[in-house]
């Protein structure tokens, strides 16, 4: 039970868990960035929000990624096979 | 053996426990105090009104760290007394810039406090911690007085009162700096010297005073630093402000601020205004009653007397206000008084409609004879908007815990609801810059997919269809994105959504182009 949940997750969960960290580090960036352009304040709920809409976001432009070659490339091979 | 159930036992547990849990936030299914629906009923009412905040329909939501703005002042002053009754606890401190604790009252005579708690409230009581923990940038003050020599004074402190005042009150900023948790060095600490009734004759040997104390207690070299308020005279018969403009200059050069008080502990109030004026608080206009002599005294013409004649800038005067009332007796001819009502009783317990003091701007409850006068928020509303527009530098509050605990949480909740309506910045509208934000991450996907990936490139190097497809929708969407991060007052929230609305169409706009080719194809 416990190796068929360890290889499901390393499959399946791993490889989107481990962009996690970079998720947040790209928030919190830029949550400085307006807070240091914008406002000035430096305040904690700014970085809470920039974490917590740069999480979905990141994910959105990693799918976006790579969703783009498949929408916008034709294979030659898949015509050909198909 | 038993017989297998037809749900397996570990679904039958889950369902029971998210079917408790719904029971708890339905209305009506839960128990006596029903903290489900509470908490759901508190949830929506929170975001109700943050949404009403991001959209422009309401002018103020905090989200719990608001803070005065830099240009402005707010001094709270509680007194020693309500620190010992420890009603500070509950305090918004983030909406104060300065905090006065306690009062040292000198004796004259060794310039050691005249009592022996008022100077030290702050080392009974944890106020300071508590504060400074709160508001990490605020000032913690400790006001200066000689009120029990109000009237005769033939001079103005010896050398040795001088000396040991000075000591004790270096000690004292000291301790205070330290309890705020300042280890490097004594910052956001300062003196309020209120000294009501300095003699024309006396008035630059407390000038001198002052230079020193400001001297003594500022030393950069020893990381030393004190902040000097001076409380002016409500009135200057004399016109010693305007008459003598080196005292006046010498002023300006020590104080960091100047409080104005727009009332009047005892009963000097009568013997100025007449007997037909009862509140505390000093006049906005003219009365008919008020002696020839006296005409003129009054807050706005205070204002004008120091700004305008005096020459002491508009921004270093704060006016303080009370948040207590006073009560008198009509009827009889001592006219007995009760001074510092605290708010809260008197809202509490005197059951009557309110009336408006046409000379004060003030109002006043009336219980059989005896007349309660206060400032609510409306008076307040009024004075603070006034302030504002002469272009003062903030207000006081004497007597934060007199404003507290009122069971009217309209009133309670309104004067700092005032406060920080005026004089505190207001939160960030976060909704659409985090939209912009989001906006940010789709159009770096897209942009990113070019670089990265030969396939994409060559994919719109093939199709010049879908190159300028992609371009513009990059133009638009940093359209949308410039217009979400732009405030609410310079761009319309209806312009924000309608961008939006039409960036999230734009796709199916191409999608349906695309349908409508192929089938006439």
């Amino acid at each position: 039970m416990f190796k068929k949940f360890r290889k499901w997750f390393i499959e399946k969960v791993w490889p989107w868990l481990k962009l996690l960290p970079l998720a947040i580090l790209i928030g919190l960036v830029l949550a400085f960035v307006y807070d240091w352009f914008v406002l000035g304040s430096f305040k904690l709920y700014i970085y809470l929000t920039g974490v917590l809409i740069s999480i979905p976001g990141f994910y959105i432009a990693y799918i976006l990624i790579r969703k783009m070659k498949s929408w916008e490339y034709d294979d030659p091979r898949d015509k050909l096979a198909k | 053996m038993s017989q297998p159930s037809f749900i397996p036992r570990r679904i039958t547990t889950i369902l029971v426990l998210a079917l408790t849990s719904l029971t708890m936030l339905l209305s009506g299914c839960g128990g006596g105090g029903d903290p489900g629906t509470y908490v759901a009923n508190r949830a929506r009412f929170s975001m109700k009104r943050w949404m009403r905040y991001e959209f422009g329909r309401s002018k103020t939501f905090s989200y719990g760290e608001s803070q005065i703005k830099k240009e402005y002042k707010v001094i709270g002053y509680e007194p020693s007394w309500l620190i010992y009754d420890s009603l500070y606890q509950n305090y918004p401190y983030e909406l104060l810039s300065d905090l006065v604790i306690g009062e040292y009252d000198v004796n004259p005579e060794n310039g050691f406090p005249r009592g022996d708690s008022s100077h030290i409230a702050y080392k009974k009581k944890d106020i300071v911690q508590l504060a400074s923990a709160i508001n990490s940038e605020l000032n913690i003050l400790l006001a200066v007085t000689d009120y029990a020599d109000y009237g005769y004074r033939p001079d103005f402190y010896n050398e040795p009162a001088k000396n040991n005042l000075l000591n004790s009150l270096d000690q004292a900023l000291a301790e205070i700096s330290l309890y705020m948790g300042n280890e490097d060095g004594r910052e956001n600490v300062g003196l309020l010297f209120d000294f009501p009734s300095v003699p024309f004759k006396l008035r630059r040997k407390y000038l001198e005073f002052l230079r020193r104390a400001k001297k003594n207690l500022n030393d950069e070299t020893q990381g030393k630093s004190c902040l000097v308020y001076v409380v002016l005279p409500y009135k200057d018969p004399y016109r010693v402000f305007v008459r003598d403009s080196v005292y006046t200059q010498g002023l300006r050069d020590v104080a960091d601020a100047f409080i104005l008080r727009s009332h009047i502990f005892d009963d000097q109030i009568r013997n100025d205004f007449g007997e037909a004026h009862h509140g505390a608080m000093i006049p906005f206009a003219d009365l008919p009653q008020v002696p020839v002599e006296d005409r003129g005294v009054n807050l706005d013409s205070s204002i004008i007397y120091y700004t305008q004649d005096a020459k002491i800038p508009a921004r270093e005067i704060v006016v303080e206000f009370p948040y207590y009332g006073r009560m008198f007796v009509s009827d009889s001819t001592l006219s007995p008084s009760r001074p510092m009502i605290p708010l809260a009783e008197l809202m509490n317990t005197v059951d009557s409609k309110r009336k408006r003091d046409t000379a004060a701007f003030c109002f006043y409850r009336e219980l059989d004879t005896m007349k309660y006068y206060y400032e609510d928020t409306l008076s307040l509303e009024l004075k603070y908007s006034y302030l504002q527009e002469r272009g003062l530098g903030g207000v006081g509050l004497y007597g934060l815990g007199y404003g507290h605990g009122m069971d009217d949480l309209a009133m309670q909740d309104g004067l700092w609801k005032l406060i920080a309506e005026h004089f505190a910045e207001p939160a960030p509208r976060l909704f659409f810059p985090a939209v912009a934000f989001l906006l940010i991450f789709i159009g770096s996907g897209i942009v990113l997919s070019v670089i990265l990936h030969w396939q994409v490139r060559f994919g719109l190097r093939e199709k010049r269809r879908k190159f300028w497809y992609y371009l513009s929708f990059l133009v638009l969407l940093s359209v949308t994105v410039w217009l979400c991060v732009e405030p609410v007052d310079t761009i319309p929230v209806f312009w924000k959504i309608i961008a939006i609305v039409i960036l999230l169409i734009y796709p199916l706009g191409r999608a349906a182009i695309k349908l409508a080719t192929k089938a006439r194809v």
